[in-house]
């Protein structure tokens, strides 16, 4: 399936917005999005490794697991796609420990404002989520960097929002069985009825 | 989560999990596959009965193996445990259900990443000996089982009119049944809404 | 079928391997010494995680003063027990701090300040502030909505009968987020020993306070020309108070012309002044010092103080060269 990089890039932060469509990373999500500037730093720690992550785990992929693949083909022809699961959580894994390392001895002005959001991002399903579509979707390399891309704006416009809205509602008398998540769910929801809208746009199947 | 204090039962270990330390509900972990695989009561039976599975079994090897695998490593070994198992899984439904397996798509392999499993097997497994964590297991994922289907249940019958696919609605209502609740929007809802009357019972803020 | 079996294991294997590599081989590079001040520090903390040292939770002020951002005095909840206790840690003097308590400028309670307006908004302090400062008649008071019993971590303040905000000075640990969310500014933190203190935050003087709130202070400056230490001065319509003058005699508060004072004297009602009559010798320096016209008796002859007329400020048994004049001692209340 070959689509247009716009459609494939629209798709990823409206159509099928990785949170409120597609369920994904919903975890941090509720957790992280109580201050706007929480959220920001979130955001931008998943554009990070949401993008080397699918670089790295689409490289393993097609370079051993496929069948067929240029490391592996000539030896056993039936691939090892069933390691896929194991190998990129693995990945993933040892990737958010690397930029931890990194950021923390390089930019550490970055490490403190990002930092303690890296451990969430690795059992983030999100991010091993869009690892797997990727696949699913047979893309090549740009289209799955696009949608890498994409997908993390989409996460990241969602927390940015809600993040605003959440401090608003802290102003706000709500009663006691609602306060905390019960009013974070039911935002949530209206604010997924307002993606809602884009379903279909631009002929883009959710 | 602190390991299991000396002299509990194990009705006791078993039973917390089922309603006073639900995981679901009242723990909020692993929330992605809840809202994206109870469309319906089958999907989510389906989806509890392959996490039920892969969380007895990695609790069971992982409290199995407790004694030689060393502190420092231990989550990325936790983590390929339960990737095979969720491996396992993953390619029995697609061989046995593969209906199901359609509906279900990525989450199945997303067990791996699910908060659940990684939690206790980091908090109960791997400081209690085997029994313990076989009743621990069973109390989370019937704990885990018991929200999901719920949820379900309420969204197939309120959008469908139909319980595990038998019509149970009167004619009038299955014509006109509110399509909105098999939508993101309304798993939001539903689960707020859950949460809010389970804070109201127990009488908990958040 | 052996071949997928052995692949497998070596590619996973191969797989595991060179990511661990890379790791041990980043940690070695890149590693950065965790700071064993920083470990030391933290283990001492208290642990709350209020946020009262300005910092985001305890590891974070444990990791700023291992850096030497934050002073080690920096933590409320510790108090300067634990101030001391970091200082040897890092090597440094502390200087003894006193414990503060939070306390409210206003008395404007609901039975004594009207309602400017029916206010149906949101009924939080920050909300109702945001609409034209809050729908009470004084525009200085608190507004009583409980923002600040809300965010107490401590369980240490809340809401009176009329609207206001009681302190529990003994539960108080100074720790500051009230005074923080206060959108009024009307709550301060003052040391834990200070009796005496302003409770109205109004800058305006005269008629416009008195039209809105019977206790608020009105800018007469009486308080200020009696103070006999020259510790309060007018500044913005209301007299502030410089802590190291001040002696807690009570003068201001009892001067106050507003009725039920402007101030709180959490000493109050003070035990009155007595004269032991054999031990007097007449100087009548007391005379002199008393503000309050209390004290009867020419020079020369044994003194006498006229009860209803004292206040308890004791101005007169520091004057006093032979010790007859004595006051017994104070009692403080513990909340306000």
């Amino acid at each position: 399936m070959s689509q247009g990089l716009l459609a494939i890039l629209f798709g990823a932060i409206f159509v099928n917005n990785i949170l409120l469509m597609r369920f994904l990373g919903l975890c941090p999500f509720f957790g992280v999005s109580t201050r706007f500037s929480t959220a920001i730093g979130m955001s931008s720690a998943v554009l990070f490794v949401m993008t080397f992550a699918t670089w790295i785990t689409w490289g393993i992929y097609q370079l051993v697991l496929v069948p067929g693949s240029v490391l592996l083909g000539g030896i056993l022809p039936q691939g090892l796609v069933f390691l896929r699961t194991v190998s990129f959580i693995l990945v993933i894994a040892a990737l958010v420990q690397l930029v931890e390392m990194f950021l923390k001895k390089t930019v550490p002005v970055l490490y403190s404002a990002l930092g303690i959001y890296l451990p969430l991002i690795t059992t983030n399903c999100a991010i091993l989520g869009v690892a797997f579509l990727v696949i699913d979707n047979k893309f090549g390399f740009l289209q799955g960097t696009i949608f890498a891309i994409g997908t993390a704006f989409g996460f990241g416009l969602v927390m940015i929002l809600f993040a605003a809205l959440r401090e608003r509602l802290e102003l706000a008398p709500i009663s006691k069985s609602f306060r905390g998540y019960p009013i974070a769910f039911i935002a949530a929801a209206l604010v997924s009825i307002a993606f809602l809208g884009f379903t279909n746009m631009f002929g883009i199947s959710p | 989560m602190s390991p299991k204090p000396k002299g509990e039962s194990g009705w006791k270990i078993f039973s917390k999990g089922i309603i006073l330390e639900n995981p679901v509900l009242i723990l909020m972990l692993g929330l992605c596959p809840v809202l994206a695989t109870s469309t319906t009561a089958r999907d989510a039976a389906g989806m509890s009965a392959a996490v039920l599975f892969v969380l007895l079994m990695s609790n069971i090897v992982v409290s199995l193996f407790r004694k030689i695998i060393p502190n420092e490593v231990r989550i990325p070994v936790f983590i390929v445990i339960i990737a095979t198992f969720v491996t396992i899984a993953d390619y029995t439904m697609q061989a046995y259900q593969p209906g199901l397996y359609k509906v279900l798509g990525i989450f199945v392999p997303l067990i791996v990443v699910n908060c659940i499993v990684l939690g206790r097997a980091e908090g109960f497994a791997y400081h209690n000996g085997v029994w313990p964590s076989i009743l621990d297991a069973l109390g989370k994922a019937i704990g885990f089982a018991l929200a999901i289907v719920i949820m379900g249940s309420i969204r197939e019958i309120l959008s469908k009119g139909t319980w595990f696919t038998l019509k149970i609605a009167p004619e009038a209502f299955q014509k006109n049944a509110v399509l909105f609740f098999g939508l993101p929007p309304g798993a939001f809802l539903v689960i707020g809404l859950l949460k809010a009357g389970i804070n109201k019972i127990f009488k908990r803020e958040g | 079928m052996g071949t997928i079996v052995v692949v497998a294991l070596v590619s996973l294997g191969g797989l595991g391997l060179i990511l661990a590599g890379i790791l041990v081989f980043a940690h070695r590079k890149l590693g950065v010494k965790p700071n064993p001040l920083e470990e030391s520090i933290r283990a001492i903390l208290p642990g709350a995680n209020c946020g009262g040292c300005g910092y985001p939770g305890c590891d974070a002020f444990a990791a700023a003063v291992a850096k030497g951002d934050a002073p080690p005095d920096a933590c409320p909840v510790g108090g300067p027990s634990l101030a001391s206790k970091i200082g040897r840690i890092m090597g440094v003097e502390v200087g003894g701090g006193e414990p503060k308590v939070a306390f409210l400028m206003c008395q404007g309670g609901d039975d004594i300040v009207a309602q400017s307006a029916d206010y149906q908004g949101i009924r939080t302090c920050r909300a109702a502030n945001l609409i034209a400062g809050g729908t009470k008649a004084c525009p200085y008071g608190c507004l009583g909505f409980g923002d600040c019993t809300e965010v107490c971590p401590f369980d240490a303040i809340h809401m009176g009968p009329n609207g206001l905000p009681i302190v529990d000075r003994s539960k108080c640990t100074g720790c500051g987020i009230c005074v923080r969310t206060c959108p009024k500014n009307v709550l301060r933190l003052i040391p834990i020993s200070k009796e005496v203190f302003l409770a109205c935050n109004s800058f305006d003087k005269g008629k416009a306070v008195r039209e809105v709130c019977s206790k608020g202070c009105h800018a007469c400056s009486i308080c200020v020309k009696m103070c006999p230490y020259g510790a309060l001065e007018m500044v913005s319509n209301l007299p502030v108070m410089d802590l190291s003058k001040c002696t807690d005699c009570g003068i201001c508060y009892a001067k106050c012309p507003v009725k039920g004072s402007s101030y709180i004297d959490f000493a109050a009602p003070r035990p009155k002044a007595e004269i032991e009559p054999s031990k007097c010798e007449g100087s009548h320096k007391c005379v002199a010092v008393c503000k309050f016209k209390a004290i009867e008796g020419e020079e020369g002859e044994i003194h006498k103080i006229i009860e209803d007329k004292c206040v308890g400020c004791g101005e007169c048994v520091k004057a006093c060269p032979t010790g007859a004049c004595t006051q017994p001692a104070k009692v403080k209340a513990l909340v306000a």
